[in-house]
């Protein structure tokens, strides 16, 4: 019998009860496992459930465990992984017909040493088709749902990964993000997702969408559980050679040290059209920051309204690059959703894409002058929280007009994929309509470290989120 | 925003790829390839020639000792 009291914990405290003996990994594997039943006619988080991997998995867990080889916080810890990461003998689909009889015959080098640390992989994620959208409204393999509420969407495209921590149908997940595709989605189901450093964590084995915007990362319960996983997955991989050779911190080295005499710049250009209710969520965040006795100025970054465009131009050109041969060989397996997208590779000029890559240092040049004498920067996540979809997948308010997901989400998020620079989104607390709302935390390059200080020190101040019920 | 026709897009792509772009998709193409077009010569205007793309040679080292052991 499991017990579903253990989905309460997150992953930092429920590692010291395995470690302890206190619970058994395949107890805990259970109670997921469970709960993935429970949930997933309703949220369709998942693209493949590994019950017979996980059971196994969970049994070696428990044994070495009891055998006093406790192998650190991800062991017995169960896991999943965006359906964009390989995993050896598991189908990886993308979210996409393309890809949907691939069975890789090895690891990306993320799962490799989540499996290494003795992660429990209880499945493989919903996304949005081949990682190219926003909504995770994914025509192959089912609408993901935002488990506050059904008839609104997840967020994308890692919405498989945010909706399952939010169910409680994993104790943690891996998403990846090229223009917010991490940040999105743990925005909008009230999670913690971030988006480290570009290189910092290993991108072999995971199906790209664009290669110089793509990033890897945890998307979980609780900031801390997020330093925890980043621990397991940063560092150089041979396989990979974009991947940092920088030194990899303990990145939960800062958690607690709390935020008196910190300096945090508000970014003005991304408040300038925030409304409403994500307004208010957004300044009441601000506010919480300086009652903890950080100083919040406001700081500007004047290239930042190009970064939507600069993405546009390197993803579409990346992208088509990449799917090019199965593009002109199984053009009909793509969704007319995503298909175009790719398509206008094919005429966007070498010329403009290497303009766009130069323009990215003018980017991250503003953004480190708004960062002297400061320790991150903030601004919301999103500016609404997350909207209807109608029966083609197209996201709409609730009186049905279409949302423009570039100029509502996009242009808080691409910056930082154009920047390389670390960016997590964290819960503020619920709309009136019972939807989250989410603060965007922006570091250095490779200073994940005061990124999580900053997001451990606001989580505690504003108290549990209220769960969702499903 | 600079204006492709969705028929330009199809002629394009079909007298410089060899691809067949459908109706619709040569819609969305043409809007995308559009802003493209406009933003990037928006971004002429400013003197980037000082500037380096951001790739690395150590990476070109790297991925080409990855090609050679992949061939051994």
């Amino acid at each position: 019998m499991s017990n579903p009291e253990l989905l309460n914990f997150d992953v930092t405290t429920v590692s010291e009860k395995l470690r302890s003996k206190q619970i058994s990994p395949v107890e805990l594997t259970e109670a997921y496992l469970n709960r993935i039943r429970e949930t997933e006619d309703r949220i369709k988080a998942y693209i493949t459930i590994t019950e017979e991997h996980a059971k196994t998995a969970a049994k070696a867990a428990e044994r070495e465990i009891l055998a006093g080889r406790w192998r650190g916080p991800f062991h017995g810890i169960p896991v999943a992984l965006k359906d964009l990461c390989y995993t050896q003998g598991i189908r990886t689909t993308g979210g996409s017909k393309i890809f949907a009889d691939l069975i890789p015959d090895f690891d990306s080098t993320v799962w490799a040493k989540l499996a290494n640390a003795g992660a429990v992989l209880v499945g493989k994620l919903n996304l949005h088709e081949l990682a190219a959208g926003a909504t995770n409204a994914n025509p192959h393999y089912g609408f993901c749902r935002n488990p506050y509420n059904l008839a609104r969407i997840p967020g994308g495209s890692s919405g498989g990964s945010a909706a399952a921590i939010v169910a409680r149908s994993a104790a943690a997940t891996i998403g990846t993000d090229t223009g917010g595709s991490i940040r999105i989605p743990a925005a909008f189901c009230g999670c913690v997702g971030l988006k480290q450093t570009w290189s910092r964590v290993s991108r072999y084995g995971v199906i790209p969408l664009a290669d110089s915007l793509d990033h890897v990362g945890p998307i979980t319960r609780t900031v801390r559980d997020c330093a925890l996983m980043l621990q397991v997955i940063a560092g150089h991989d041979p396989n990979d050679p974009t991947s940092s050779r920088e030194p990899v911190p303990n990145f939960s080295s800062a958690i607690g040290r709390g935020l008196k005499g910190a300096r945090i710049g508000l970014i003005k250009e991304l408040v300038n059209n925030i409304r409403g209710e994500a307004s208010s969520a957004f300044y009441a965040a601000s506010a919480k920051l300086v009652e903890l006795g950080a100083s919040v100025e406001e700081v500007s970054i004047p290239s930042i309204e190009q970064a939507a465009a600069l993405t546009t131009t390197i993803m579409v050109a990346e992208a088509a690059e990449f799917h090019e041969k199965w593009l002109r060989t199984r053009q009909h397996d793509y969704s007319d959703d995503v298909r175009p997208t790719l398509e206008a590779g094919f005429l966007t000029p070498a010329m403009y894409y290497v303009r766009a890559q130069k323009a990215r240092a003018l980017v991250l040049a503003d953004s480190l002058t708004a960062l002297e004498g400061r320790i991150a920067l903030i601004a919301p996540t999103s500016a609404i929280a997350a909207p209807a979809i109608d029966a083609r997948g197209r996201p709409v308010t609730s009186s049905g007009e279409t949302v423009n997901l570039a100029t509502e989400v996009l242009r808080f998020t691409a910056p930082f994929n154009i920047t390389g620079q670390p960016a997590l989104a964290l819960p503020t607390g619920l709309s009136s309509e019972g939807l989250p709302f989410s603060l965007q935390i922006v570091g250095r390059p490779f200073d994940e470290v005061s990124v999580l200080r900053v997001a451990a020190a606001y989580e505690e101040a504003r108290g549990p989120l209220p769960q969702p019920r499903l | 925003m600079a204006l492709l026709t969705p028929e330009a897009a199809k002629t394009l792509a079909q007298e410089l790829h060899d691809y067949s772009l459908a109706d619709e998709a040569a819609k969305t193409v043409a809007h995308i390839v559009g802003a493209v077009a406009t933003y990037s010569r928006r971004l002429a205007l400013h003197n980037h020639a000082s500037l380096q793309a951001p790739f690395g040679y150590s990476v070109l080292i790297a991925e080409a000792e990855r090609l050679r052991d992949r061939n051994r």
